[in-house]
């Protein structure tokens, strides 16, 4: 193999076993790819996840790298991981404020520092679902711990994560001219629907996003999304799709074992976090339609996920008289989900905007026909669907009362996914990505 | 005798559904008339006439006039014909056109199904019918009679060559498939491998056969003609032509009368959809100077122009064309995959039969309500529909899509199959009132009700 392996600095915010997430898993699975590709990698997380990880004894398969001096049992380190005792002038993320700001003043550039006083108004800290109120203030220490961990080490490339670990490969391009690459793999346009796009968040997204040397796109969708909103050159955008390998199938017996049903019933799916950016309303407001014509009564709908619009989606149904037909299922777990794929007649996605979609790759894996908003990336990636605009749910409604009465209908779109279904694997995407890495 | 060109256009336009749903328990009647103009059947017809039909058709009659000897031959689809009438705004004017080139007599009109269908694969009864009607529009408007038999798509086996024979067409036409042809020539004259027909697909053939030559039973002795389409260079003009990366291009018309003189056999079979000019091959490829000056350039190079008839009168056949299996010209394997290969095409063909089956109990009632039933099948039974449903290339984006008015084919089976539902519950309809009025139907009942009042 080549003997200059690109040394890669690579930052991630989530990571299983602590947040199995979309991000976490996607993380995971490329820097694992990536390290069998000869790639140098090291891996930051915030420290906090280090330690559980570490706590956990799970093997992330990377080099990871975090304080010597935390409080988490290093022997509990496996051989892959290295670690150092690095002179650092934050010695934990959990400094009070006061110490916080004297030390970061040490680090950070006089024009870092006129950025963040003007992000600290208050009414400006209060978004941000996943990390509380203080996320702007723990990215900022991620960034101040991410540059206090790497002194002293030689990087070729930093590769980060999404908007969130972005301020820290922006300082190590600004304090040590080191490049990066933002992977995108969501948006505040996404998140939001592009509704009432979070202006700071959108604003440190797009002033990474201008200042990254490369970016990575997780579909062409997306890709459109930061040329047409962000207003990014399209040519330093390449776009890496998320892979996605084929898992075990589940049995007949295991499948039944969840789940019952009734032969003559048709069940339609909704998955995924019931919020804003799912449009899960525009799966209630397609049972509707699809109950009120549909005289053998025979069509039921299941809602399996849980989120900040669950109450307003109960309501929805409550007031729509679709107690007995719209089930709510909370959150799944992986057999559940699966023998659940397996016994549903059709999955519907109706989302307002999603860079990737791993579950509608799922769905298909499972070869069940699948009614998903145009405004998925994974669209690129799947021929035989019913693509739809996630606000038309006659368009929706149409597409379940016709797969529930042509059954060639359902068999034709079965046999045809799995007849193009040729998963991706990682290690095909890790070499797009070394392709970039070469570049530097 | 001097080589010759053989010039055949299909000229065809399908009746395509408007969006039919499956939402609201209204009834629907008409499958056709698009409420958004600019995609209805007439938009469409208007635009390929302004592309094609009426450019092309001036061209030909300047052609016919000029060169004595330059013929050519078309098949129009009687849905086609239905739409000049039925859009009258430039139908008439292609009408019109059409008619003056058959008046030249150099321009010969083939015969096929009404319909552009594909009725032969499930009912010869049907399929013979729609030929009928077909035979008997083209009367109507040209006052001729066809005499050579084109079929859709140019299937073609052995058995439809036997039924199309028995009734009393003088030849056939077909794609040049290397599968079918005993020597690989398209240039020579073929004649067919005609098998014994069943008993009732004889009947059949006999009843709806040209007045006068239906009984005539051909034998292999007394060859029943196939001419062949020369698919290299039919496709050097209908696909290739305005293709910048292809070696050929710019194609000059001294260079295609070269290759035609250099092709072997007696005849050049120049098979091609009418669009390809000004509509598949837009007017700024040169496509319309082409046409007009390759009388021209063939006779510098003394090759002439025969219609179909003329070129199975002037030449003997010579070879056998035989293939049990379906041979088209669509495609690359030339099969009829494109309109059958998939579970939902299958399923929409059985559907038709089912409905042609149940249409037939009622084929000698005279009622409206059946007329319209009929009609609405007949145009259901175009092929066009079960192609917008080929999964074949969809992936690929490749000409099934290009030619669909679909985002894909799942959209086409599903729209189709909401119109057989909806024509399903009409028929359903009529047949529990049995065309009464619902007038008679309130007499029925109250008398029901009288009677069972006067047994209490």
């Amino acid at each position: 193999m080549s003997t200059d392996a690109k040394k890669v600095l690579m930052l991630g915010w989530e990571f299983p076993p602590v947040f199995s997430g979309g991000l976490g898993v996607v993380t995971q699975n490329l820097a694992q790819a990536l390290q069998s590709e000869n790639v140098d990698l090291t891996l930051v997380l915030p420290q906090f996840i280090t330690e559980q990880i570490i706590e956990a004894r799970f093997d992330p398969g990377v080099k990871l790298m975090t304080f010597a001096d935390s409080e988490c049992d290093l022997k509990a380190l496996n051989q892959h991981k290295k670690t150092w005792r690095v002179k650092t002038l934050i010695h934990s993320p959990y400094l009070n404020p006061a110490e916080y700001e004297t030390q970061r003043e040490k680090f950070l550039s006089q024009r870092y520092k006129r950025r963040l006083k003007s992000d600290k108004s208050p009414s400006q800290m209060k978004k941000g679902p996943v990390y509380g109120e203080n996320l702007f203030a723990e990215i900022d220490r991620f960034a101040a711990e991410v540059l206090a961990l790497s002194e002293g080490e030689h990087f070729d490339v930093v590769h980060a994560h999404d908007w969130i670990t972005a301020e820290a490969a922006l300082q190590l391009k600004l304090q040590r001219g080191l490049p990066y690459i933002l992977h995108v793999h969501a948006t505040e346009v996404d998140r939001t629907g592009n509704h009432q796009p979070d202006s700071e968040v959108f604003r440190r997204e797009r002033f990474a996003m201008k200042m990254a040397d490369k970016i990575i796109a997780v579909s062409r969708y997306t890709k459109d999304i930061l040329v047409s909103t962000y207003e990014i050159d399209g040519n330093k955008i390449e776009v890496v799709y998320n892979a996605y390998e084929a898992r075990n199938q589940k049995s007949e017996a295991e499948k039944n074992a969840v789940w019952q049903k009734d032969k003559s019933q048709f069940w339609v799916l909704f998955i995924g976090r019931v919020t804003l950016q799912k449009g899960p309303e525009y799966f209630v407001e397609t049972a509707k339609l699809v109950v009120e014509n549909n005289p053998k009564q025979n069509i039921h709908f299941f809602i399996a996920g849980t989120g900040d619009m669950l109450p307003q989606i109960q309501d929805m149904i409550y007031r729509y008289g679709l107690n007995d037909r719209v089930h709510c299922l909370g959150f799944l777990n992986a057999i559940e989900r699966d023998s659940l794929y397996m016994l549903t007649d059709a999955c519907i996605i109706p989302s307002v905007s999603e860079p990737f979609g791993l579950t509608a790759v799922e769905v298909i894996e499972h070869h069940t026909p699948l009614i998903i908003s145009k405004n998925c990336g994974a669209n690129e990636l799947l021929g035989h669907k019913f693509p739809v605009d996630f606000w038309d749910a006659p368009k929706m409604a149409e597409y379940v009362l016709a797969l529930e009465r042509y059954p060639h209908l359902r068999r034709t779109i079965r046999h045809k996914a799995i007849e193009q279904g040729q998963p991706i694997s990682w290690q095909k995407q890790a070499e797009e990505v070394v392709e970039i890495y070469n570049k530097f | 005798m001097a080589k010759s060109i053989c010039f055949y256009f299909q000229v065809h336009q399908p009746f395509r559904l408007k969006p039919l749903s499956l939402l609201g328990h209204q009834a629907v009647t008409d499958f056709f008339d698009h409420e958004h103009e600019h995609e209805s059947n007439e938009a469409i017809f208007n635009k390929v006439s302004q592309k094609c039909y009426l450019p092309t058709t001036e061209v030909l009659l300047r052609m016919c006039k000029q060169h004595p000897n330059f013929r050519c031959s078309f098949s129009l689809s009687g849905v086609f014909l239905e739409q000049c009438e039925l859009y009258p705004k430039y139908g008439t004017p292609v009408l019109k056109n059409f008619k003056a080139l058959v008046k030249t007599g150099q321009v010969e009109i083939l015969a096929e199904t009404y319909h552009h269908s594909l009725t032969f694969l499930y009912s010869k009864l049907e399929y013979a019918h729609q030929i009928q009607l077909h035979r008997d529009l083209i009367w109507k408007h040209f006052q001729i009679r066809p005499q050579v038999f084109r079929n859709t798509e140019l299937i073609y086996n052995n058995d439809l060559a036997a039924f199309i024979s028995n009734m009393g067409y003088r030849g056939m036409i077909a794609e040049g498939w290397h599968t079918a042809m005993e020597e690989d020539n398209p240039n020579l004259i073929h004649f067919a491998n005609l098998e014994t027909l069943p008993h009732d697909d004889q009947l059949i053939a006999h009843k709806y056969a040209i007045k006068g030559k239906g009984r005539k039973s051909h034998t292999n002795e007394q060859h029943f003609p196939v001419l062949t389409k020369n698919y290299q260079l039919s496709d050097d003009i209908a696909f290739r032509f305005g293709n910048k990366d292809w070696p050929g291009y710019p194609l000059q018309t001294e260079t295609f009368a070269h290759w035609v003189e250099n092709a072997p056999g007696d005849t050049v079979n120049l098979f091609m959809d009418f669009e390809t000019f000004g509509e598949h091959q837009w007017a700024d490829t040169g496509i319309f100077d082409f046409l007009e000056h390759l009388p021209n350039a063939c006779q510098a190079h003394d090759i002439t122009f025969r219609t179909p008839s003329q070129t199975i009168e002037d030449f003997t056949p010579q070879t056998q064309y035989h293939t049990e299996h379906y041979v088209s010209w669509a495609d690359e394997h030339r099969d009829i995959s494109a309109w059958v290969e998939n579970d939902m095409q299958r399923s929409a063909l059985a559907e038709l039969q089912d409905i042609e089956a149940r249409l037939h109990q009622y084929r000698s009632h005279k009622h409206d309500v059946i007329d319209k039933l009929w009609d609405d099948f007949r145009k259901l039974s175009t092929s066009d529909h079960l192609y917008y449903m080929s999964t074949k290339y969809f992936a690929d984006g490749d000409v099934h899509t290009y030619f669909s008015p679909y985002p894909h084919p799942y959209d086409a089976y599903i729209n189709f199959m909401n119109a057989l539902e909806h024509l399903n519950a009409q028929f359903e309809h009529w047949h529990e009132h049995k065309g009464k009025s619902p007038k008679q139907k309130r007499i029925h009942r109250s008398f029901r009700l009288t009677k069972a009042r006067l047994a209490n």
